[in-house]
């Protein structure tokens, strides 16, 4: 299904709708409180545009240099070039090392990937450790925003959820009673899982290490219990020097949730006694974005997650809307990369607002990226024959200007006298919730004619 | 503008007129392209653009009433033209507000509109041409279209709790993605009437044409004009 | 070819190499009163800041925080005595019954209420996460303003496993409702000396 018919049935409950509007308007104030604070704010965004281009146009050498530098730390460096690999990869070193349950931290890259299902498949058990996460798990349904994964639902949803799988009491939706029910259930998790995986916030090149944010202390916990962690990344993660943190730490959750800064930012550079940490390095699909200068700026995102909660539409339409893991604004430009068919609707599934683009930590240009996507499907064949036609017979009028005002005036005679069912039916869209403008009897240009003549 | 808002551009050729410049409105002017750029069919869009430029380079400026069409010409016409010629384009196309403001340096609008008035701060002309700060960002704050509106008599400016969230209408999107429009529209009407706007304004006909279509279906309108026919005295409710 | 090299030939296929490395010149905010300043925002960070005066000492205040009977504590402060046998523990999983942790940074951040931590000297990371409570010791004098000082301070040589802590574990993932106290330890209580 499309965005637009999905975010039609989003908006068939209204009060849903209204209230998931808020909900996700409420963390973009909390982005806003945050960040007044920093009159620095803006030159910190530029510092982390400017360093991100850079290390863009340098990625081949700063991966070699972590490489190298991780290697010096004592980590294993996997490179994968897709999903497939990545997954083959990471269930490789969990079977070598007879791993038969792990925990997972959040990490959109095992999202993309879809890790999960394939791990089980293999027969791992994995616990998504993140309370979020492991409500949509349990639930069964993906995530819906890459930083709140259950912001789509309500805490009843979540009690009924808790009370089926973790046997909670029944009706007892108190958010601080279903966490510590979490709490109690993961923490025998832990306990007795196989091995970790976490995601990676930042890879250092200059020192080979890696940073993981958490405010639940999930990612710290799972990896300082089993001897086995495994960090998966998108190689597009990596910042040239350490210091280089002091201004993404200082964005990322100010921009994700309104934080100063989260619980918990661990900088791997050594196994704990007697563990093993393994990294995998994914391109699935990133090289190939290096190749398109237009799209180039969407690499340099740190999936922080304030364009979704800033822009109205997905507010207004939820993750699940998108058909992607990655939802929202920066969703719509890197999905139709991987299938331009399938996602064809989400770069237009925008007014070009560029409120996504002024809330963007690393200034990503998203409502230019949209833009350059709609074009570019266009080329491809990807728009409907009558919208194309449509569009291209509009174009055709406006080089003609005395058939342009000839058609002006029809309508200016005509429209006005129609019956409101020749106007207002099903073909007309725009009639269903909205009057056609009114149209006047004069046109400017004979407004202006007549007072020539006077 | 021409053929559905004539009185919002006799407002602007008014209010320009009086302040001594000495205006032509092109008659062969049809349309920037920007609802062909903006649908991705940009090969559509590349012979208005050129049109246009023919049409409207010699002048030394070009005034233009909406935001949005002239982000197109000040932000998107570098793929359609040479550089020269959209160099030479780009320096002299102003929107209205920035124009009186920047250009004329208007300070002493002589108009009264004893109204609470609602001011909609449409995207392209907020987030491309920075006619004022926007809520994202940490600048200072400023506003061309509220530095001209507060110098009209008796003018109330209301206090909205969103103030620079989109109205929906996006061009195609408002057909394409009717739903979602017609829900942003609906709570920029609802902000405005919570806040007490007797009157709604803006730089943009097309997000006033779509917030007025909401509100004529549902009954209860507020009143809608362009802010230059509240600068040139022309609104009267 | 591995996937390594077709990876990175295929990045070195448009990459505008060479670039030099930006120069980045932040003002980062201070604060006159840097002490308020970092206990405001640890407490924002839901946090418990603590003023130690030279009379009392820090065993007493922890016992007052947590006066219940067999609690029971692992201690990296020196002045501070553990009630359980470091020596005995030989995975972080023994730690699972652990109440209290103590320990002492070197250096905390007014911006964000965070402290930094860069345990080397024990071996049992989860020592951190697992305890229900938390406590850290700070001398006032290594508070810095922004995190641009910090990790001007962090000399990475020496870091195996460093981190920030900004008060207690959280989560909001229900409804945007802060919950305190998520997987790692519930409270996080800083005793400023």
């Amino acid at each position: 299904m499309s965005h637009p018919a999905k975010a039609e049935h989003f908006l068939k409950d209204q009060t849903y709708a209204k209230w998931h509007d808020k909900a996700l308007w409420f963390v973009r104030q909390k982005r806003d409180k945050a960040t007044s604070k920093l009159p620095e704010w803006e030159s910190l965004r530029d510092a982390a545009a400017k360093i991100k281009e850079h290390t863009i146009n340098n990625l081949a050498n700063y991966l070699e240099e972590f490489e190298k530098n991780a290697h010096e730390n004592g980590f294993h460096v996997h490179w994968a070039k897709d999903a497939e690999e990545h997954n083959h990869i990471v269930n490789d070193l969990l079977q070598k090392h007879k791993v038969k349950k792990i925990v997972k931290s959040k990490s959109m890259l095992t999202e993309e990937c879809h890790l999960n299902p394939y791990l089980e498949k293999n027969g791992i058990e994995v616990i998504d450790t993140d309370l979020g996460e492991r409500i949509v798990q349990l639930r069964k349904e993906p995530p819906s925003h890459i930083v709140l994964p259950a912001i789509h639902l309500r805490r009843e949803q979540v009690s009924e959820t808790f009370h089926e799988k973790l046997g909670t009491e029944k009706g007892r939706c108190e958010p601080e009673y279903l966490t510590e029910a979490a709490r109690q259930a993961l923490r025998k998790d832990f306990l007795s899982a196989d091995a970790a995986i976490t995601g990676v916030n930042f890879a250092l090149a200059e020192t080979g290490g890696f940073v993981v944010c958490t405010n639940e202390g999930n990612a710290d916990l799972g990896a300082s219990l089993p001897k086995l962690h495994i960090a998966c990344m998108g190689l597009e993660k990596i910042l040239p020097k350490a210091k280089d943190l002091s201004v993404f730490l200082r964005l990322l959750a100010r921009s994700a949730t309104g934080q100063a800064i989260t619980s918990y930012s661990s900088h791997f550079h050594k196994a704990q006694d007697g563990g093993e940490i393994h990294i995998v390095i994914v391109d699935n699909g990133r090289s190939q974005i290096i190749q398109q200068p237009e799209f180039l700026n969407s690499l340099k995102c740190i999936r922080c997650g304030a364009c979704m909660n800033t822009c109205p539409i997905y507010r207004r339409s939820g993750g699940h809307s998108y058909n992607n893991v990655v939802p929202g604004p920066i969703g719509s430009v890197l999905a139709p990369h991987s299938d331009p068919q399938k996602h064809k609707s989400l770069p237009f599934a925008s007014t070009l607002c560029g409120s996504c683009t002024d809330v963007c930590p690393v200034k990503i240009d998203l409502h230019n990226q949209l833009l350059a996507w709609r074009s570019k499907l266009t080329k491809q064949g990807h728009i409907s024959i009558l919208k194309k036609t449509i569009l291209n017979a509009t174009a055709w009028v406006f080089q003609k200007p005395s058939l342009y005002n000839a058609l002006g005036k029809l309508a200016r005679t005509i429209v006005p006298r129609l019956p409101r069912f020749m106007i207002y039916h099903s073909l007309n869209v725009w009639g269903k919730q909205r009057e056609i403008p009114v149209f006047p009897k004069e046109s400017f240009k004979e407004m202006l004619k007549k007072r020539e003549r006077k | 503008m021409d053929q559905l808002y004539p009185k919002a551009a006799m407002a602007v050729l008014e209010f320009l007129e009086k302040r001594g410049i000495d205006v032509e409105y092109p008659r062969e002017q049809t349309c920037c392209g920007q609802p062909m750029s903006n649908s991705g069919c940009s090969d559509q869009a590349k012979p208005l653009a050129n049109r246009f430029e023919e049409i409207f380079s010699k002048y030394d400026y070009v005034v233009c009433p909406s935001g949005s069409c002239t982000s197109m010409v000040r932000c998107h016409y570098g793929e359609h033209l040479t550089t020269e010629k959209n160099e030479n384009l780009k320096n002299k196309t102003f929107e209205f507000c920035e124009f009186l403001v920047d250009i004329l340096k208007i300070d002493d609008i002589d108009a009264s509109f004893p109204y609470r008035v609602g001011l909609h701060q449409s995207c392209h002309g907020l987030r491309e041409l920075r006619l004022a700060n926007s809520t994202e960002r940490r600048d200072p704050p400023f506003s061309k279209v509220r530095q001209l509106l507060n110098q009209v008599r008796d003018i109330e400016l209301v206090d909205l709790q969103r103030t620079d969230e989109c109205c929906g209408f996006g061009g195609t999107f408002a057909v394409s993605e009717e739903a979602i429009s017609c829900s942003m529209g609906k709570d920029r009407i609802a902000d405005h009437r919570e806040a007490g706007a007797q009157v709604m304004t803006g730089i943009d006909l097309s997000c006033l044409m779509h917030l007025d279509g909401i509100m004529r279906k549902s009954g209860e309108v507020i009143p809608t004009f362009h802010v230059a026919e509240i600068l040139n005295g022309n609104a009267s409710l | 070819m591995s996937s390594r090299d077709s990876i990175l030939k295929n990045i070195r296929k448009n990459n505008k190499s060479e670039t030099a490395y930006p120069e980045i010149k932040i003002d980062g905010i201070s604060y006159d009163n840097i002490v308020d300043v970092f206990s405001e925002n640890l407490e924002l960070a839901g946090g418990k800041s603590i003023h130690v005066t030279s009379e009392q000492n820090c065993t007493n205040i922890i016992a007052d925080l947590f006066p219940a009977e067999n609690i029971t504590l692992l201690s990296f402060e020196e002045s501070i005595k553990s009630n359980i046998d470091i020596n005995k523990i030989q995975t972080g999983h023994a730690l699972k019954d652990l109440d209290l942790t103590v320990i002492r940074a070197e250096l905390g951040v007014a911006e964000n209420g965070a402290i930094w931590l860069n345990p080397e000297q024990f071996k049992h990371r989860a020592s951190l996460f697992i305890c229900q409570h938390l406590i850290i010791i700070l001398d006032k004098k290594k508070l810095v303003n922004n995190m641009h000082e910090a990790y001007e301070k962090i000399d990475f040589d020496k870091v195996e496993y460093g981190l920030f802590i900004s008060g207690p574990s959280k989560t909001a993932d229900i409804e945007q409702a802060l919950v305190i106290g998520a997987h790692g330890p519930r409270s996080c209580s800083v005793l400023l000396v």
